[in-house]
């Protein structure tokens, strides 16, 4: 292999692990919003009511939720898991539910807080 | 044989930063203000603005004077920064992205940078600041015209009201002072970015590794006598290109550190700023226009922010008017420049009237 032909290789080589690492680091890099919603949802046939005594846990600060409320966490990454923490007004017993949330490229997401508590496969509003 | 030592000579080398230590000497009483105020803002403008006053050094060495081109790499800078703020990115990954971006396009420029100044010989620095005008016009027409209507912008907070062209100033929330607080240390209540400085420290190795190349001989020969260079199977013109590329890429990540300590940009100034006040910074270093070390830029940042903290205050205290301080100031450091040029032009023409008396010496 010829000077010219190697040197042109190495180059083409640098510039697809540069254009490679790019990619991989908008990837981990970014940004997205969550929008958090606490009011009824319906969906599939089943209604779900907004939740009492929510307390949310995202990678900012603890948030507490009352119904009908609609919060803004932003997350950093291709995932990101959050934390659901309900309390019982009645027994004062509590619970914990974690979601883990892919988020790739997406900058935004809309999503029901009783839908996921609920267990419901497709949490999300459609903007 | 080593050369003697003279304080009368050594006095007149270091006239400048002489000169601005005394004016310091005196200003920093007046201002009234405290010493570790004035040195917790020396360290934060120290690692704000060393990289891009480093980006001057290479082109001095290669004989092509102050390079006021050095704007075109801040303007890649800010590019790969408006994108990644575009992109919602933060973090360190932003700020390296943004670096990927920049890398490509501060080639790109300082490749024609270069060549333009090829066509110029000896007339380097009035060209390069011409170029820095006319790519300004073209960096507004990228940044006013085609982002948002070209070129995809989909965040609309950094679009004008009309739909294209980015807004005046933005903000950097997710990447303000990401280097600067990554690795940091308290000493004295003072936050001393550790990272930040050891980016400045790498690239100040890469220049003092680079001198010592193959390159970097050639360049120090191409700054020395073209012609001779030329003789001697040096490709001077490719050098010198490379010598531009080198520091508009080194501008390019300098911008890039500096906004991020910021944490704002001014989209259509940042750069412009940057070229007239890193030849200033350097000059008041005690470096010239033929001769430029990396200890002159670091006398040169530490002194003339310190101009920039203490004269208003030094004003106010003294005259009872802050402005007259600053105006002082400005006076002082950007008189520099002139005076500089000045001195570089009256060597030069100097330098050419006892060539022209040997030449004539050598016919007769």
């Amino acid at each position: 292999m010829n000077v010219k032909l190697r040197r042109n290789l190495l180059r083409v080589a640098l510039c697809l692990i540069a254009v490679a690492g790019g990619f991989l680091l908008s990837f981990i890099g970014m940004y997205h919003s969550i929008i958090l919603d606490n009011s009824e949802f319906s969906g599939a046939g089943a209604v779900l009511p907004p939740l009492e005594g929510l307390r949310v846990v995202s990678e900012a600060e603890p948030v507490e939720m009352s119904p009908g409320d609609r919060i803004l966490v932003s997350a950093k990454g291709p995932s990101t898991t959050l934390v659901f923490e309900i309390t019982s007004p009645e027994t004062q017993q509590s619970r914990e539910i974690s979601y883990t949330l892919h988020m790739g490229f997406k900058k935004q997401f809309f999503l029901s807080v009783p839908a996921i508590v609920g267990g419901e496969k497709d949490p999300f509003f459609v903007e | 044989m080593k050369p003697k030592y003279s304080l009368k000579g050594a006095l007149i080398s270091n006239l400048v930063p002489i000169v601005f230590l005394m004016f310091a000497a005196f200003a920093v009483p007046m201002s009234g203000l405290s010493i570790p105020y004035l040195l917790h803002e020396m360290i934060s403008r120290l690692a704000r603005d060393s990289l891009l006053v480093l980006s001057l050094v290479i082109p001095v060495l290669a004989g092509m004077g102050l390079n006021f081109g050095m704007v075109l790499g801040a303007m890649a800078g800010q590019i790969g920064m408006v994108l990644v703020v575009d992109w919602g990115l933060g973090g360190m990954p932003a700020l390296l992205v943004a670096a990927l971006l920049g890398t490509p396009i501060s080639i790109g420029l300082g490749y024609f940078c270069g060549y333009i100044l090829n066509l110029a010989k000896g007339r380097e620095m009035v060209t390069s600041y011409i170029i820095g005008f006319f790519m300004n016009g073209a960096y507004q027409f990228l940044l006013l015209y085609c982002m948002g209507s070209i070129i995809p912008i989909t965040n609309p907070e950094l679009l004008l009201s009309r739909g294209y062209g980015i807004r005046n100033s933005m903000d950097l929330p997710n990447i303000r002072q990401v280097l600067d607080r990554l690795v940091s240390v308290e000493v004295f209540g003072m936050d001393i970015p550790i990272l930040t400085f050891a980016v400045i420290a790498v690239f100040c190795l890469l220049i003092v590794w680079f001198k010592t190349t193959k390159i970097g001989q050639d360049m120090r020969a191409v700054g020395r006598n073209r012609a001779v260079a030329n003789g001697a199977g040096i490709p001077v013109e490719k050098t010198r290109i490379l010598a531009i590329i080198i520091s508009t890429l080194i501008a390019c990540y300098g911008q890039i550190v500096s906004l991020q300590n910021l944490g704002t940009i001014n989209t259509y100034n940042s750069h412009e700023q940057v070229g007239i006040f890193s030849i200033a910074a350097l000059l008041v270093g005690g470096a010239t226009a033929e001769n430029a070390s990396i200890a002159n830029v670091f006398v040169g940042v530490f002194l003339f922010h310190l101009m920039f903290v203490v004269s208003p205050m030094a004003g106010k205290n003294l005259i009872g008017d802050a402005q007259l301080g600053e105006y002082f100031r400005v006076f002082v450091s950007y008189g520099i420049i002139a005076v500089s040029l000045l001195l570089h032009a009256w060597k030069k023409r100097h330098e050419m009237l006892e060539r022209r008396l040997l030449e004539n010496d050598g016919k007769e």
